[in-house]
């Protein structure tokens, strides 16, 4: 170092960086315990329908700090115009699944065996339950599935 | 008069427990390791602070001429028959060379600290630190910016001191 503005310089900027780094990490860690208090609500990223299989496939997304359990699944189909198929309701299928915070998962939900195949215009209503560790409650969330909307 | 400050001094050493006993019961885990590492480190760090201040002092009286060997022998627990004949350039060089054993200590366990904290999330493929031990790593850097800092500017002076010296 051949000049006192030189290890100034340096000096200075090893401590901004120190002092930055130390407290942007005790800001996150504030955070971060902040965020895992507050119990999260999956979202449906996606929905399609496979023939072969006769389901309807969901994928959940949990955008929280928190686990969710998910604990089962119902299915309430509901013909269309075109339609032969009378509508239904398959009700609390055990899920037991366990979806990890930041994460997604794909949940399959089957058709009643042996009916029809879906004729645009009908409506599969999805419901997967779920509790969190907060609470012994349940909650659900419900994505309602309409064949031939425009959906990719 | 002595009884009032006493009193007032009383108060604010049970105002500033209280605060800290708030303090330290709202924490989170992660902050109470960077109290640790930083009360650790700045323990630990403590002869190099005082040592590199103490040798910037000396080397300030070395410029006005004022320096004196007894200030290095106390500093050192050297008996100043041993550095009385020594020139004050000398005594500077010797009690930096003093000083690099417990530097190189210091930044020995702070490699360790470091090494500890950052191998699982090298290992586990995650670079963000968090948890427990980088809480601890953030506070130890703290007294290690600033032993680095007054190392930088004593062995600065010390340097510019000899080139003045070589040039006249």
């Amino acid at each position: 170092m051949r000049n006192i503005a030189g290890s100034l310089v340096v000096s200075l900027v090893v401590a901004l960086l120190v002092g930055l780094g130390a407290g942007a990490f005790l800001q996150a860690s504030r955070t971060r315990g902040a965020l895992t208090a507050v119990p999260p609500s999956p979202v449906v990223v996606g929905a399609q329908y496979e023939k072969k299989k006769q389901a309807v496939v969901l994928e959940l997304y949990n955008p929280g700090f928190v686990p969710l359990h998910l604990v089962d699944q119902t299915v309430v189909f509901t013909p269309g115009p075109k339609s032969k198929e009378k509508g239904y309701a398959l009700a609390a299928v055990p899920l037991n699944l366990t979806l990890p915070p930041r994460s997604s998962v794909r949940v399959t939900l089957s058709l009643k065996p042996g009916s029809q195949e879906l004729q645009p215009g009908d409506v599969v209503a999805g419901t997967v339950s779920y509790s969190h560790p907060f609470s012994p409650d349940l909650y659900a969330v419900t994505h309602p599935f309409k064949l031939g909307e425009g959906k990719p | 008069m002595r009884k009032v400050l006493a009193w007032l001094w009383f108060l604010l050493f049970a105002f500033a427990l209280v605060l800290g006993a708030v303090a330290f019961a709202q924490a989170t885990p992660e902050e109470l390791a960077f109290a640790l590492g930083l009360f650790g480190f700045l323990m630990l760090a403590n002869p190099l602070l005082f040592g590199y201040a103490g040798l910037l002092g000396f080397l300030a009286e070395l410029r006005q001429g004022s320096a004196r060997a007894e200030t290095v022998a106390a500093a050192l627990h050297y008996p100043i028959e041993l550095l009385r004949e020594l020139a004050a350039l000398p005594l500077a060089a010797l009690w930096l060379k003093e000083l690099a054993p417990y530097r190189y200590a210091y930044y020995g366990l702070f490699l360790l600290l470091l090494m500890v904290a950052v191998a699982p999330q090298l290992s586990g493929g995650v670079l963000g630190l968090s948890g427990v031990l980088a809480g601890a790593l953030w506070g130890a850097a703290l007294p290690t910016a600033m032993v680095f800092g007054l190392e930088l500017a004593a062995s600065w002076q010390l340097a510019a001191l000899l080139r003045e010296g070589s040039t006249t």
